[in-house]
């Protein structure tokens, strides 16, 4: 009887965030993203480990009434990523767009088939916005909602934009 | 997120989505969940993206692997993310806010603090040697002793007045004296406080004709400082009889401050100048007009100041003889003159000198009495004895909550404009911040 209530009364606790299972799981994915928004491999690699870093000071804030941890994640990688834009717009440099780089590193993957060329040149030629989204949706597997969590957007628009960038890419792909 | 959609009109422009575009979102959803698909073509453009998506470098994931596994340097926290923790952690928070409220309340309380007698439960007499302004010459006698008898306190005080006399100097006795003492504290009667310093060195007397004739010699210059509280309502009254004292004390008051406050609250400060051989007779009598408080008594023997203002009259007036014989034996005219001359110069000297020997004897003649009349609110002569009781405890808890409360009320009107400010600026910051990370991607 006790036991049942002490069960009954027991307070909501609070999901924890397990922290080395998501570097594991979304280590890949948030590389695949962040090297689709910034471009440079090197600054992709930095920007992932500034995005781990953060999500490691910052885990204790993680609030799952707010989101899936992925969702949580991708929102600190899009920051991390979009604060290295602007730095490098700060600085002045010529900035290659990130899909031009997308498409060239090809040759340093394994997959170098033509077929993943010609989809890595039309993701490239998206854009920015739209890949942004192409590699929520792909690379990251984010569903609607936590797209539009990450974004920052509402469900209803992350799902039209997600629809549109889905239409660019398969024209590009034809 | 609304505000993100209103950045960016052009998500505005996006049509509603028809049910087949819904399902085919759904189709999308279900393939890269691994479902089977119904759309071919959408299944092999998922699996031919996914195939492109780029890799991280092997040795970039096994740095970033091995950072991990380290808590990124746990406990090396960058010092901006220390401070950042420092700042908004509640326990900073609070010490933040501690730290103000304190700072406001402490001024708060020191401009309200009013001065309170001091509560040593004995005598405490001491000598504190100082040199007379007047006299380069001066030497003091310094003996320090703290008594909680009588007994004690004329032990003390005739070894001062034989070291005073003995050293023929200036010399400085201080004697303070506070009520709740145990044997009942300072009264209006007096009877643990009596004038010591005038017993001091009438004790003298005991040491014989040579030390009597010095004692009759000395000139002592006095300051009492007295505290009186008076019943509630009757401060004026009071303040009106201190007059009439001082006239009987062959005194004048040099200067008076009364401030009246409301429920019969109030203080009045003097600065009375008395008769010394009438002396005790006069704080007899300003004691009377209600219960001292604090009573602190100093002497400083000027009888070197004196001495020497006596002797360079003497040796002015001897001149004055010296010159007159010598312009008795003048011959010629400008002898005459001359002599005249520093005769005049002579006669402005010792007037000069005799001024400041009046002075000097004048400030041994007349006592000075810095009196203090207070009349708190909550004054109840019949219940106060003087004592610090339980309500007295209580009375004082009230007043310093009532002094908290104030200080938290000045505190946050201070602190929330700021608050406000800074909450306002750190939307604007973070709006801004938003708006450029968006304009970042667009570049």
């Amino acid at each position: 009887m006790s036991e049942t209530l002490s069960a009954t009364m027991a307070p909501p606790r609070r999901p924890t965030l397990h922290f080395d299972a998501l570097y594991r799981e979304a280590r890949s994915d948030v590389y695949a993203y962040v090297a689709s928004v910034v471009g440079d491999r090197a600054t992709a690699e930095d920007v992932v480990a500034a995005t781990f870093e953060r999500a490691y000071r910052k885990r204790r804030t993680f609030d799952a009434a707010r989101g899936t941890p992925r969702q949580w994640l991708f929102g600190i990688a899009r920051n991390a990523a979009l604060d290295e834009l602007r730095k490098r717009s700060r600085r002045a440099t010529p900035v290659a767009d990130a899909g031009t780089h997308l498409a060239a590193t090809a040759p340093d993957d394994d997959a170098s088939d033509e077929r993943t060329l010609q989809i890595r040149a039309a993701i490239a030629g998206l854009p920015p916005r739209d890949r942004e989204l192409i590699a929520l949706k792909f690379f990251a597997g984010l569903s609607t909602a936590e797209i539009a969590g990450a974004l920052g957007i509402t469900e209803v628009n992350a799902r039209q934009r997600v629809h549109r960038a889905l239409r660019v890419l398969r024209e590009v792909c034809a | 997120m609304s505000l993100l959609s209103k950045t960016h009109p052009i998500d505005d422009d996006l049509p509603e989505l028809t049910p087949e575009q819904l399902a085919e979102l759904d189709d999308l959803d279900a393939i890269l969940a691994g479902d089977p698909a119904s759309d071919d073509a959408l299944a092999s453009l998922v699996r031919d993206v996914r195939a492109a998506a780029p890799e991280m470098r092997l040795e970039a994931t096994e740095r970033l692997t091995g950072r991990v596994a380290a808590g990124f340097g746990r406990g090396r926290a960058s010092r901006r993310m220390r401070l950042r923790g420092a700042m908004f952690s509640p326990l900073g928070a609070t010490a933040c806010v501690l730290l103000v409220v304190g700072g406001v309340g402490g001024a708060f309380l020191a401009a309200s603090e009013t001065s309170s007698p001091t509560s040593t439960d004995a005598f405490t007499a001491m000598s504190t040697p100082a040199s007379d302004p007047n006299a380069s010459s001066d030497s003091a006698a310094s003996a320090t002793s703290s008594a909680s008898s009588a007994g004690d306190v004329t032990a003390f005080e005739r070894g001062t007045a034989d070291g005073a006399a003995a050293s023929g100097g200036d010399s400085d006795i201080t004697l303070q004296s506070s009520p709740s003492s145990p044997g009942g504290g300072l009264s209006k009667t007096s009877e643990n406080v009596e004038r010591l310093a005038p017993r001091a060195l009438s004790s003298t007397a005991l040491k014989g004709a040579d030390t009597d004739r010095a004692a009759k010699a000395r000139s002592v210059e006095r300051t009492v400082d007295l505290a009186v509280r008076v019943k509630t309502g009757q401060l004026e009254e009071a303040t009106g009889k201190v007059a009439s004292i001082t006239r009987d004390a062959n005194g004048y008051v040099a200067s008076s401050d009364l401030s009246l406050g409301t429920q019969g609250r109030g203080t009045a400060t003097f600065q009375l100048r008395v008769d010394s051989s009438k002396l005790d007779r006069a704080i007899d009598r300003l004691s009377d007009l209600g219960t001292v408080t604090a009573q602190n008594e100093s002497s400083r023997d000027i009888t070197s100041a004196v001495d020497s203002a006596e002797g360079r009259l003497e040796d002015a007036t001897a001149e004055r003889k010296a010159l007159l014989r010598s312009l008795a034996k003048a011959q010629t005219a400008g002898e005459i003159a001359s002599l005249r001359a520093r005769i005049a110069e002579n006669r402005r000297l010792r007037a000069s000198l005799d001024t400041q020997l009046r002075q000097v004897q004048r400030r041994a003649d007349l006592t000075t009495i810095a009196l203090t009349l207070r009349s708190p609110v909550n004054d109840d002569p019949t219940t106060d004895d003087g004592t610090w009781s339980i309500s007295d405890a209580l009375s004082d808890a009230g007043h310093v909550l009532s002094a908290i409360a104030g200080a938290l009320l000045v505190g946050g009107a201070v602190v929330l404009p700021f608050a406000l400010l800074g909450g306002l600026g750190w939307l604007a910051y973070a709006w801004r911040r938003r708006r450029a990370r968006e304009r970042a991607l667009d570049a």
